[in-house]
Parts: C-alpha cells; structure tokens; sequence
C-alpha cells in the first residue's frame, strides 16, 4: 500500500523541523503527568526533541527540554542524550569552557576519572603519553582493531563525552587535549571498542605525529581504518537491542539512526576522515589529496545526523582548500557556500574560522569587501573574552598571510611579535607547517630590517629554528614543504651573502612549487627571487621574476596582488 | 483546463462541481482527499470499507450538501462501488489513474484536493482525519505502517485535541510520534544540508577540471 505524504513535500521546513513537530505533539499528548504516565518515552521525547530544537536553531525549546530532563530524578544514565547536545550547543556557540565542564561533569556524576579544565603541565602531557605509548605495547593494528567491544554502558557515555570535550579543548585549553586523547586511547585499549575507538585512536595519532612519531601515527590510522572497516562493530548488540525496544533504547548511548539501518561505518568514517585527512596525511602525501576524502567525510557526517564532525571536516577542506593553489575565484565560491551552510548548521565557530580565510580570499581577488563584513580586530576581541586561543590563531594566521602575500613585512613582524607560537595551537594540522615557514621569512626579514646586532642575531636565530623545523619534515618525507625549505634557504642565504646558494635555491623553490600545482607559492617564490636580484641590482632577472610572479598571481586569481605588481 | 481553473473563483467551479456528484462519489472523494494530492485506491477501498455509514453520514451533515440517498446504505460501500465511484471520477477529469501502479491516484489539480477537502464541515474535519487514522493503523501490517508512518501520524494527531483521557491511548500515539519523529530526523533527507553538499560539490567540478 502506498500514501504520499504531501505534507513533507510541501513544507519548507527541514526535517529537523519537521521532527521536532512530532516529538512535541508526542509531549503534548503525554501532558503535563507525562513523567509519571511513561517517564521512557518523555526522556526519548524530550531528548530528541532537545537534539532536533538544537538543529534546526530553536535555541529556547532546546535549552527549556534540555533542563526539564535534567530537572528530572532519574538515574544519569537517561540524561546523556540532553547532555550531549547541551555539550554540542555549547561548542557550537563558542561556550568551550562551558561544554567542557558539562562533559567533565557529566563523566563524575558517571564516577569516572576526569581531567581538570586547566592548563597542563609539559610534563603531565608526557607521563600520559608514555602511559599510552605503553598501554599500546607492541600490539599491532590488527591486535587492536580486533579486541572485543565494549561492554559497559558507563564507559561508553563517559567516552563519547571526552570525546566531545577534544573539540572544546582544542580551542581553550589546548594543553589537555594530549590529556583526553590518551585517556580515550587507554580506555579503548583497557574497556575494548566502541564508535569513539576511531576517534581514541585517531587523536592518539595526532598526539604522535606532535611527539614527531610519524610512522606510528600511520600505525594508528591503520587501526581507525580497521575498526571502522570491521563488519557489524558492535552493531550486533546495537541493532538487537534496539529493535526489541522498537525505538531507541533505554542505552541511549545507541545512535538511533543505527535503527533505520544507516551504516555504523558512516558516523565512524566522519571522524576518520577528518583525523586522516587534516592531522595524518598531510605529513607524507601531496596536500590535495585531503581534499576529496574531507568533503566525503563531510557527507558522511551529514548522513549519520553528526553536524559536528561534518563541520569539523567542512573547516579542514577551507584550510587545506587555500593552501593548495586552486583557482580562487572558485575558492571564494566555495568558501561562501560552506559558510552559509555553516550558518544554516548553528556551527558559529566554525563559521567564524572559514570566514578568515574568505577575508584573506576577497583581499587577495580584490573582491568588494563590505564594511565590517570581516570585523577581523572584532574576531580577535572576541577570542580574547573567550580564552579562544584557536580562533585568534585562525585570525592572526590569515592576517599574517595577508601581510605576506601583499609584502607588507612591517605588519608582518608586528603580527608576528603578536601572535607567538602558532604551532602550539595547530598541534598537528598544515597550518602548523604554513606558520613555521611564515616565521622562517618574516624573521629573515625583520633580521634585514633590524638595527642593532643583537636584535639581528635573536631574528636569524629564529628563521634557522624555523627552517630547522621544515627541514626535518622534508627528511621525514614531507612533500608539501620541499618548495618552502629552498625558500627559506634562499632567503637565509643571502642574509649570508651566499648569493650563489641563493640563485639556486630560488631557482629550485620555484621548479618544486610549480611542479606540485602550488602556483601561489611559485608566485611567492619569484617576488622573493625578485627582489634578491633587485637588491644586487640585476634589473633584467629582476623584472624577469617580477613578470612571472605577476603572471602566477594572475593565473591563481589573485587579480588585486597581481595589479598590485608594477613591472 | 489548467488555465480556466486558475482563476479566484477557482474554489467555488470545483465545489459546485463536486456537489453535483454522487453523494457516494463525494464521500470517496472526501476521503481521498484527506490523504493527499497521490494516494492509493485500496487505502481509499479499506477506509471507506469501515467507516461506518453514520460517519459517512455526518459528513454531509452542512447545508449545501444533498442529504445522502436511500441508496446509501452500508452495502454501497463495497469495492465495486468504489469502482463505479473511480470512474464516475475519471469521467469528470477529477482524478487520474497513474500509469505506472494502476493503484495509485492522484487529483487532477491541487484545487481539486483542497475543494474536495472543503466538502466536509469544518467541525468535523480533524475527528474525520482521526478517524482515518485509527483505521489505517487498525488496518495496515507493519511494513505498511513503517512505509506510510508519517501520513498516519499526521492523521492522528489532527484529533489530538478531541482525543478522550484514556492514557494508554494517549501513551500510543506519543509513542507513535516519537517513531515518527525519529524517523524523520533520521532518515529523511535533510534539505538544508544536502543542499549545502550539492552547492558544494557543484562548486567542485573545477577541482576535477583543474
């Protein structure tokens, strides 16, 4: 037998919306005994109705179910739900602290052991990691991947929340997020497996490629892809015990979208995807390859209801997408969208964060810029309030590249001098990579521009430590960064006087960055090749690279920088 | 047809013309309608199949309805009434038959729809869609219901005002909604953001090009 349902077709609303007409018309016809007539089926109501309010931005029905549940005297286990998407409305909102102190709540009214939302001492990260390291052992991937699933339902609520808690940390308190990433790792390995295995593994993945351990990093993403790839990963005991209770279960830790039959591997493979793509793979393969698997696990957060993590894969393809010499017209084009879809998903933060880079996008185009449409000094403000270490990074990072791109190097030292070390931010994304070689040249400039010897001496130490850094990466195998080691060679070289190593260290940066498709540091590469000869008055390779950075600039999109070239 | 229909008194011409039907006609019609703009004719067949003439009757109950005839007793709602009810509204250009599933109809015109939604007296509008909404969920097997959840709780819940204090009933259909509601927050495509990943990969055909 078949029915149209017209009235789906013919809403505008989304099914957010839509689901959240049926939850409260299910409260309604409970009325106000409703926790006394069926208190099951009010959690349920009350909890997905908070879950769909949070999507579809009806703020104040979700706050007022989110705190009728709470409200409630039942045990903790049936306020998980409501206290996942206060967790996930907090972090939406740019309330880190806050969403941090509900999960850390949420984990000792579970009684487990938490980690205190203050800044952690270097050696409290290494004890955890050594801890870690060792828990790990020598088990191979396929000895992990392969322990049984977890059991106990208190782990598993107390598990989903650290993991909740990495995103928040990861903003304000950045220092704990080795912390929760070896303790969701420990447990995994202590408890057995569960969705967040991926993520616990993932996350200890990133902390590795921090302490430089690369290849046991690649150890852990065979491991998440492993346990994402396992056949019917606790989804056994999930399906069964969802489909005796006929809608989500009483272990409200069980995603009910498993129910209608939409693939445990999708929601795993959102976080997959985005640990893999923007922490891991970027250290030892070309940088568009992120790009394609970021945009499908994009989808596949879309697919599984995570808005979070699909927004979280969203925020990496902008910040992979500009470094990776695509057309910017189409850049721009891309960046608008996913804002307005970022809009769209109450993801504010993170529509903050792919703002700055549309800011330097439109900056570099020459794209009208409508008055405080990027409040840039605004976002720095408000990062400041909020103890938002990332989205000032994220703010001073695009400034800074702005500032490089223009040549402007006096700003650029400014920012510099402002922002301090970016790398303690980005722990293991290639915006960390892109800062460090943005130090190398700034700090060569300023130790140019520097008056005195000592001040000289302190900017040239730096732009060798910087360049230190890079170096190692290319050892270890890195091929985004090749182009940028000749670079900063080049510029330290004629700091030195070294003007042949300089010649030909320009002439490789530009042969590297064209061969891997990064036209705008090609660019980059002639303006700075440019203004060598410039400076030992060879006019003709000095208009010579001049003329073909303007044509790079040009062939980019970058129609403001280019026009900005007087040849 | 289209062009003439798409007038103000679009309403009126159809209403007028639905009248003139057979009172058994109208109340098919009548319940057709409360399904949809495409529904299916043994939904219709085992809807009208029980509800009980009285009902049928208090759907005729406004002023400018025909009261019903003495034909219209409960042997004329059987399926071969139905049928001659079908044709007799093929003929006048009402509903069509789709091609594909010759149990599926759908209205000519959305206008036709809504005017023969108007038919029934406004007081008893939601208790009429209740109505078809406990039969369909009396009547329908688990697969079916599952498929036509959504129409089936909707029909429900528009007699949600009028539903009596019996709490395991109420307990029901809370329940019901709650399914629904997960279903479609679950299930269903969810337009904002499948838009959003289409915007996108549309934008990305130039990653393939470059």
């Amino acid at each position: 037998m078949h029915l149209s349902y017209d009235i789906l077709k013919a809403s505008e609303n989304t099914a957010f919306d839509l689901a959240a007409v049926y939850f409260k018309a299910g409260r309604e016809l409970l009325g106000s005994c409703g926790w006394g007539l069926d208190q099951q089926t009010m959690i349920k109501l009350c909890s997905e109705g908070a879950n769909s309010s949070l999507l579809s931005g009806d703020l104040i029905t979700m706050n007022n179910l989110i705190e009728e549940v709470l409200y409630q005297d039942i045990p903790v286990a049936d306020k998980f739900k409501v206290s996942v998407v206060k967790v996930i409305a907090a972090y939406g909102a740019g309330k880190f602290n806050e969403a941090m102190n509900v999960a850390f709540d949420f984990r000792r009214q579970l009684g487990l052991p938490t980690i205190k939302n203050k800044p952690a001492h270097t050696f409290t990260i290494i004890r955890e990691f050594v801890k870690t390291n060792h828990a790990i052992g020598k088990r191979t991937a396929e000895e992990i991947a392969s322990m049984p699933p977890v059991t106990d339902d208190r782990i598993i609520m107390g598990q989903r929340m650290l993991e909740l808690c990495a995103g928040s940390c990861y903003q304000v308190q950045p220092t704990i997020f080795p912390l929760i990433c070896c303790l969701l790792a420990r447990t995994s390995l202590k408890y057995g497996l569960d969705k967040t295995s991926s993520s616990a593994f993932g996350g200890f993945g990133i902390i590795l490629v921090a302490f430089g351990k690369v290849q046991e990093a690649k150890k852990m993403v065979q491991v998440v892809e492993q346990i994402v790839a396992k056949p019917g990963m606790d989804r056994g005991k999930a399906r069964g015990v969802v489909s005796c209770e006929g809608m989500i279960s009483k272990f409200l830790f069980v995603y009910c979208f498993e129910y209608y039959s939409i693939d445990i591997q999708v929601y795993a493979n959102t976080l997959t995807n985005n640990f893999i793509c923007t922490n891991i793979d970027h250290w030892t393969m070309p940088l568009q390859g992120t790009l394609a698997p970021l945009l499908d696990g994009y989808l596949a957060g879309l697919k599984s209801g995570d808005v979070e993590s699909a927004g979280n894969n969203l925020i990496h393809r902008v910040c992979n997408l500009f470094y990776t010499g695509r057309q910017l017209e189409g850049v721009e084009h891309e960046y608008t969208t996913i804002i307005e879809g970022l809009g769209q998903l109450n993801q504010t933060q993170a529509k903050l964060f792919c703002e700055t880079y549309l800011y330097v996008v439109k900056k570099l185009r020459g794209t009208d810029i409508i008055e405080n449409e990027f409040d840039m000094n605004g976002k720095l403000k408000v990062a400041a309030e909020t103890n938002n270490v990332t989205l000032a990074a994220v703010t001073n990072m695009a400034l800074v590249e702005a500032s490089v791109q223009f040549q402007e190097w006096e700003e650029a030292i400014r920012l510099l001098a402002q922002t301090g070390d970016l790398r303690k931010v980005f722990v293991a994304e290639f915006i960390n990579i892109r800062f460090t070689f943005f130090e190398g040249l700034i700090s060569i400039q300023a130790a140019r521009a520097a008056t005195t010897r000592r001040e000289k001496r302190k900017w040239k130490k730096r732009a060798a430590k910087s360049t230190k850094i890079i170096r190692g990466l290319v050892k270890k195998g890195n091929p985004n960064v090749v182009h940028y080691l000749d670079l900063l060679e080049a510029e330290l070289a004629v700091l030195d006087g070294k003007n042949d190593k300089a010649e030909e260290k320009y002439k490789l940066a530009v042969t590297v960055s064209a061969t891997n498709g990064l036209v705008q540091d090609k660019a980059l590469s002639h303006e700075l090749a440019s203004a060598y000869f410039g400076s030992i008055g060879d006019n003709y390779w000095r208009d010579y690279h001049l003329g073909k950075c303007k044509e790079c600039y040009t062939e980019w999109g970058a129609t403001a920088k280019a026009n900005s070239i007087q040849i | 047809m289209n062009a003439e229909l798409a007038t103000e008194n679009v309403a009126t011409v159809l209403i007028n013309k639905l009248n003139r039907l057979n009172t058994r006609t109208q109340n098919v019609v009548k319940v057709a309608s409360c399904l949809g703009a495409n529904f299916s004719l043994s939904a219709v067949a085992a809807i009208t199949d029980n509800l009980r003439t009285s009902e049928l009757r208090r759907l005729s109950s406004i002023e400018q309805m025909p009261p019903l005839t003495e034909d219209d007793d409960e042997d004329d709602n059987t399926t071969s009434s139905l049928g001659s009810s079908l044709h007799e509204l093929q003929g006048e250009g009402l509903w069509e038959v789709e091609s594909e599933d010759a149990d599926i109809c759908h209205f000519g015109h959305d206008k036709i729809q809504t005017a023969a939604f108007e038919l029934i007296p406004i007081s008893r509008r939601d208790t009429f869609r209740g109505k078809i909404g406990s039969i369909l969920l009396e009547k329908l097997d688990d697969d079916a219901l599952e498929a036509n959840l959504f129409e089936v709780v909707s029909l429900l819940n528009c007699a949600m005002n009028t539903l009596s204090d019996d709490k395991e009933e109420r307990k029901k259909l809370a329940k019901l909604n709650l399914r629904a509601g997960m279903k479609v927050r679950y299930c269903c495509p969810i337009t904002v953001v499948c838009n959003l990943y289409i915007a996108l990969f549309s934008t990305c055909t130039y990653l393939t090009i470059y």
